[in-house]
C-alpha cells in the first residue's frame, strides 16, 4: 500500500494528510484536508483514496474521518491525532 | 517504418478539443493518480519520448521552473513516458543531482501505454516506441481546451506554455478571445457579431474596430491575470 511504508510506518505524505483530517472537527472534505494540509487537491484525493483502501480513514456523511487504525498509525507516527 | 508497422501502431483515437480528457488511473512517481483527482484544478497533461536524453531533461528543468508560476494559475502539472517508476526517480535524482532542479510533479509511468495510446501520444511515424512532445491543457471540469504536438528533436517554449493558460483562463473570464501573438495585458478580440442585434450594438459600444468584425478591447490589468473561478462558454 503506498500510503505506508514495507515496515507498516506511515509515508511522509500520508502522515501529513492523516495529521490534517485528524485536525478537522469532525471530519474532512477533499478541500477542507489540502488546505489543512498545504498540498495540491490532487495529492489530497489521491492519498485519502490510499488511506481508505488502507482501512485507515472511512466516509461518515460524506466526510473523511480516521479510523481507530488510522489513529493508531497517526500515533505511532507521533502525530497527535486531535486537537 | 513500413506500412503495415505504421498501421499497427496507429492510435486507435485521439482526443478532441471541448471533448472531455480520456479519464485514466495511472502509476506515477506520487503514488496512483485518476484523471479526476484534477477535478477543480487546471491541467498541463505533457509526455516525453524517454528518460535520461538531453531534451526532455531541458524541458523537466524548464516546467520546474514554472510548476509555482502554475500553481499560481491553478494549474497542476503531470509528465507521462513509457519508463518505469523505478527510471523516472532514478532521472528525477539525476536533475536533482546534476541541474539543482527539483522535480515537484507527478510522472506517469505509462510502460502499458494505456494513457498514451488515449491521447494519441505515439507518432509511429516518428517512433513507435517513445511519446512524441504532446501537452494537453485540461480545464477544472475535464474537458480538453487546447493540444499541442512537437516533434522528438524541438524542445518546448515555456512562455507559450504559460501564454495558452493564461489565453484560457482570460478567454473563459471574459467572454473574449486572442489575436495572434497576444500577451497578458495586450487588446483582446470581442467575439464576432452573430446577429443584426448584436452587430448595431457593438457599433455602439465604443471598440477600437478594424472592421465590423474585427474589434478589440482593453481589459483591466487584475481581470486578464486572475485565474478563471468558473467556467463559461464562449462564442468566438
Amino acid at each position: 500500500m503506498p500510503c505506508v511504508n514495507s515496515d507498516g510506518s506511515l509515508t511522509p505524505v500520508a502522515a501529513q494528510v492523516l495529521g490534517a483530517l485528524a485536525s478537522l472537527d469532525a471530519g474532512g472534505t477533499d478541500d477542507t484536508v489540502a488546505r489543512a494540509a498545504a498540498l495540491p487537491l490532487y495529492r489530497v484525493r489521491a492519498t485519502l483514496r490510499e488511506l481508505r483502501l488502507a482501512g485507515l480513514i472511512e466516509e461518515v456523511d460524506a466526510r473523511r474521518v480516521l479510523t481507530p487504525d488510522g489513529r493508531a498509525k497517526l500515533a505511532a507516527a507521533g502525530v497527535p491525532a486531535a486537537h | 517504418m513500413n506500412a503495415n508497422t505504421l498501421e499497427a501502431t496507429r492510435p486507435s483515437a485521439l482526443p478532441r478539443l471541448n471533448e472531455p480528457a480520456p479519464s485514466f488511473e495511472a502509476v506515477t512517481t506520487h503514488g496512483t493518480i485518476k484523471l479526476s483527482d484534477y477535478e477543480g484544478s487546471w491541467l498541463i497533461l505533457f509526455s516525453h519520448p524517454a528518460d535520461f536524453t538531453p531534451v526532455c531533461t531541458t524541458e523537466f528543468a524548464a516546467f520546474a521552473e514554472i510548476a509555482t508560476q502554475l500553481r499560481d494559475r491553478n494549474v497542476e502539472l503531470l509528465g507521462l513516458s513509457i519508463d518505469s517508476v523505478f527510471s523516472h526517480l532514478a532521472w528525477m535524482r539525476s536533475i536533482r543531482s546534476s541541474l539543482s532542479v527539483t522535480v515537484p510533479f507527478p510522472v506517469i509511468a505509462d510502460l502499458d501505454r494505456a494513457v498514451a495510446t488515449a491521447y494519441g501520444m505515439i507518432m509511429p511515424g516518428e517512433s513507435s516506441t517513445e511519446t512524441s512532445r504532446c501537452v494537453f491543457f485540461i480545464d477544472p471540469k475535464g474537458i480538453v481546451r487546447a493540444m499541442i504536438y512537437y516533434p522528438l528533436s524541438l524542445g518546448r517554449n515555456m512562455k507559450e506554455i504559460l501564454r495558452v493558460v493564461d489565453a484560457l483562463q482570460m478567454a473563459d473570464a471574459n467572454q473574449v478571445a486572442t489575436p495572434a501573438n497576444w500577451e497578458p495585458g495586450q487588446k483582446v478580440i470581442v467575439p464576432a457579431p452573430r446577429t443584426v442585434e448584436d452587430l448595431e450594438r457593438r457599433l455602439d459600444a465604443g471598440y477600437e474596430c478594424a472592421d465590423w468584425y474585427l474589434c478589440y478591447k482593453s481589459l483591466d490589468d487584475t481581470a486578464a491575470a486572475a485565474p478563471a473561478k468558473e467556467l463559461e462558454e464562449a462564442t468566438v
